[in-house]
């Protein structure tokens, strides 16, 4: 047979050993899951005018601008077999996300999390407010209702402050809501006393704080000239964003907050919070409403999802990484769907980390941070 | 008071916020007045990397409980010139919590004749 290389030239990675896919032996909770809107027309029933005829004249807006990439990966954004009927975008049919996800892995909750970020606009804010609340108005009406397995997160204009916390006192107290949504923007850092507002509503109406990336996410050279560049290096922005919350004050501030970053990656966790604290021994005369190490507030206030796993080599240094953030409540299942990167449930957490752990990281760690019952 | 005293300088000569580098049986020894009458010796290498504090600064902490808003504590600390750390003058102590095993080591000092005395 001609073609035949010999030794293989592709090294296999072994996560796990050959086998059937299984079935999640004990219910999950996901907290990462991408329902989408078909058109940004699905939200004229919850606009007022004068916002609502910007959108429906022919050549009106559109939506925001999304990332300038094409994407390189075969599915686009979505995995490949994700996309629903029609041409419909992966992630806006609820039946194809529960026969592929909340059915397939024995999903007990799953947490939606919005693609639409009105935040991102940074323009005219009032118009970026009116979208917000429509967004969580849709949200409420065609999507909690379907599944009883949804929670949902506040989506909000965040360069609105004032009218951000109004609208998470609107929605916050919904059954199914569970978190207000920030990006992981690189425009400005979100815990800045201005935006003080958005954490004290979420205090007083029981929500974590949630970090996901957007199209304002970027790396520390802007939008380099690769997709790979950027989907390697945007962990930075998360970084920004989370060094922001502790010399911001935040967690002094806010003492009961609670926050999750989505999607930013976790291996990167230890080198930050050492340097951090090295940082803080020597530079805490600049920042002294921050009355204690770094690491302390991040291993107190924060939870990362593990969406996406990034394994070295030898697994066992994965589980030696998680070891070095010093607690087991650190991390909550992600599985990103419908994206191209998406973990699955069953094959995620490699088999380095004890049952008891990955116990915790599947579920127990989930229901803890949402007190979910 | 056990050990030997050693006179480093008239107590006048410090005024709160001054320090006095000195060298006593061999050691760099940091003098440092933080109000009337009251004085403090400590070594003068910093735990950390071993950096002279006397080249550092001595100052009243900085503390806050407002974003962006700085006050002066009661205490006096000295700052390390090289990589900042702060140390409480009168027990040597870091003033980031986590670092006790980080501590300068102080002396006793008293006043004796209207000059500032170290016992070693």
């Amino acid at each position: 047979m001609s073609g035949d290389l010999g030794q293989s030239a592709v090294r296999e990675f072994p996560l796990h050993p050959p086998q059937q896919a299984r079935q999640s032996e004990t219910a999950i909770i996901d907290v990462d899951v991408h329902e989408v809107m078909q058109s940004v027309r699905d939200l004229l029933p919850y606009l007022d005018e004068p916002w609502r005829g910007r959108i429906e004249a022919a050549d009106g807006w559109k939506g925001p601008a999304g990332l300038p990439y094409s994407y390189p990966m075969v599915g686009g954004v979505a995995r490949a077999d994700a996309a629903a009927a029609g041409g419909a975008p992966a992630g806006s049919e609820y039946e194809l996300m529960k026969l592929q996800l909340l059915d397939e892995y024995n999903v007990e909750y799953a947490v939606l999390v919005s693609m639409f970020h009105p935040t991102d606009l940074c323009v005219q804010p009032e118009f970026a407010t009116a979208l917000a609340s429509a967004y969580n108005s849709w949200l409420l009406e065609h999507w909690l209702p379907k599944d009883e397995r949804f929670l949902a997160c506040v989506t909000v204009a965040a360069q609105n402050p004032e009218a951000a916390a109004r609208e998470i006192d609107r929605v916050g107290s919904h059954p199914q809501i569970v978190q207000v949504l920030l990006p992981a923007t690189s425009q400005d850092v979100l815990a800045r006393p201005f935006y003080h507002p958005i954490y004290a509503a979420a205090v007083r109406n029981g929500l974590a704080v949630a970090f996901h990336q957007t199209v304002c996410t970027e790396t520390a050279v802007g939008l380099p000239p690769y997709y790979i560049e950027w989907h390697v290096a945007i962990p930075q922005a998360w970084q920004c964003q989370l060094v922001g919350l502790v010399c911001q004050g935040v967690f002094d501030k806010f003492p009961d907050i609670r926050v999750v970053l989505l999607e930013s990656g976790w291996t990167w966790v230890p080198s930050l919070m050492w340097r951090f604290d090295l940082n803080y021994r020597g530079l805490r005369r600049e920042i002294p409403w921050v009355k204690r190490l770094p690491s302390d507030y991040i291993r107190e206030h924060v939870r990362i999802a593990t969406q996406p796993m990034e394994y070295p080599e030898n697994l066992q240094d994965m589980y030696r990484m998680f070891e070095l953030i010093g607690t087991d409540d650190f991390l909550l299942f992600a599985s990103d769907y419908p994206h191209w990167d998406f973990d699955s449930p069953v094959r995620a957490v490699p088999r380095p980390f004890p049952k008891e752990i990955r116990s915790k990281i599947m579920s127990d760690n989930a229901r803890n941070f949402y007190r979910l019952p | 008071m056990r050990g030997r005293s050693h006179t480093v300088c008239e107590a006048r000569e410090l005024s709160p916020g001054d320090l006095k580098a000195v060298t006593i049986k061999g050691r760099s020894i940091l003098v440092i007045c933080s109000g009337p009458g009251r004085y403090h010796a400590l070594s003068d290498t910093c735990p950390h990397q071993g950096a002279a504090l006397s080249s550092g600064r001595v100052e009243r902490a900085w503390c806050s409980n407002e974003v962006g808003r700085y006050e002066s504590a009661q205490n006096y600390s000295v700052v390390c010139p090289w990589h900042n750390f702060e140390f409480d003058v009168g027990t040597g102590e870091a003033l980031v919590t986590c670092d006790r095993r980080l501590k300068v080591k102080t002396y006793s000092t008293q006043v004796e004749d209207g000059h500032v005395v170290v016992l070693m």
